[in-house]
């Protein structure tokens, strides 16, 4: 019964386009191959769209291209003035942030050691607080962990 | 069966990117070499579109000279095609309002008449390019230009997508919708369509 009733041109439209989805285009397309008449159909959709290829590709008049160079020569042009400038401004903002985080880095002097074990950590901390201003983001974990595990064992320290 | 319609071959050369990284840094060589491969889609894009000639060619030089001065700002180079189909259209939208005159309802084709001297097949070829074009001119715009790139200038689905700013899924509709009536205005030129009626 299902293969007497025909699919809307739209449907056959649909699927010659390919705008059916993955299961609608498998019935449709089983469909057709067991009715006739929308193969029929499906022929001449794909057939009006084979007209419109054969139409072609037509190109301009030579004037156009002749007003396209002249265009090209008049305004000739160097690679853009402001990507150099980008690059200048992202070079000196590197530079900054280096400067400003060694200077924090060699001012920021541990507190003083009451033991060895304090005098490492203030160390580590201070190198990481470099570091972090340096990648902020790339050492900002670690630095935590390491804060986290000191107050713990500080903690556990007689 | 016939076969669904595929996703074509990319009209895009495949070194054309690199060109348009030359092009954006002043070569006018390589600027010359892009306009040599991508004039002709643009020139019947907008034949399609306008369909007068002699407008259809000076917008295709607006839309190169704007590409030129405009290169520096395209910031994607696999784009370069897409993008100059879209200042094609606005371009025609543009003219299309200043001269107050609806895309949908095109000029005349005036150049594609059929002269007196066109006998035999070639009067018939003619003539049915003509009916094409007048088939493509009848359709909404929106769905003109997809059936222009797609059919005409064999662009993919996808750089279609691109050009108009729509999802692929959006042009393969209108793909449908533009078929559905292309098939309906064409009929009497398509084959077995008497024997398809009776």
């Amino acid at each position: 019964m299902g293969d007497l009733k025909h699919e809307s041109r739209r449907t056959l439209a649909e699927y010659a386009a390919g705008a059916l989805g993955g299961r609608e285009a498998e019935r449709v397309q089983a469909h057709v191959g067991r009715c006739a008449a929308c193969r029929a159909e499906l022929a001449r959709l794909n057939e009006a769209a084979r007209l419109v290829e054969s139409a072609g590709l037509e190109s301009p008049p030579p004037r156009v291209d002749e007003a396209v160079f002249a265009h090209v020569a008049a305004h000739p042009r160097r690679a853009p003035a402001w990507r150099g400038l980008r690059l200048a401004l992202a070079g000196a903002g590197v530079a900054l942030v280096l400067a400003v985080g060694s200077w924090l880095g060699l001012r920021g002097e541990p507190p003083l050691a009451t033991s060895p074990y304090d005098a490492e950590m203030s160390l580590y901390v201070r190198d990481h607080a470099a570091a972090e201003w340096r990648e902020p983001l790339a050492d900002r974990v670690g630095l935590s962990a390491m804060i986290l595990a000191q107050a713990q064992e500080g903690g556990d320290a007689p | 069966m016939e076969a669904v319609c595929k996703e074509q071959p990319q009209a895009r050369p495949p070194d054309e990117t690199a060109l348009v990284e030359r092009a954006r840094s002043g070569d006018a060589e390589a600027f010359g070499a892009l306009y040599e491969q991508r004039r002709a889609q643009i020139y019947t894009f907008l034949r399609y579109l306008v369909r007068d000639r002699e407008e259809a060619a000076d917008l295709t030089q607006q839309v190169f000279v704007r590409a030129w001065d405009g290169l520096p700002r395209l910031r994607k180079p696999e784009v370069f095609g897409a993008w100059l189909h879209r200042i094609a259209r606005n371009l025609a939208r543009d003219r299309a309002k200043s001269a107050r005159v609806r895309m949908e309802e095109p000029l005349p084709d005036e150049d594609e008449t059929v002269g007196a001297g066109d006998a035999g097949s070639g009067l018939l070829e003619k003539e049915m390019r003509r009916q094409v074009r007048d088939a493509v001119a009848a359709l909404p715009e929106i769905h003109r230009g997809a059936v222009v790139m797609h059919h005409v200038e064999g662009l993919s689905v996808n750089e279609i997508a691109q050009a108009l700013g729509v999802s692929p899924g959006t042009v393969m509709s209108r793909l449908a919708r533009a078929r559905e009536a292309l098939r309906e205005r064409l009929g009497p030129y398509l084959r077995g369509e008497e024997a398809a009626d009776g």
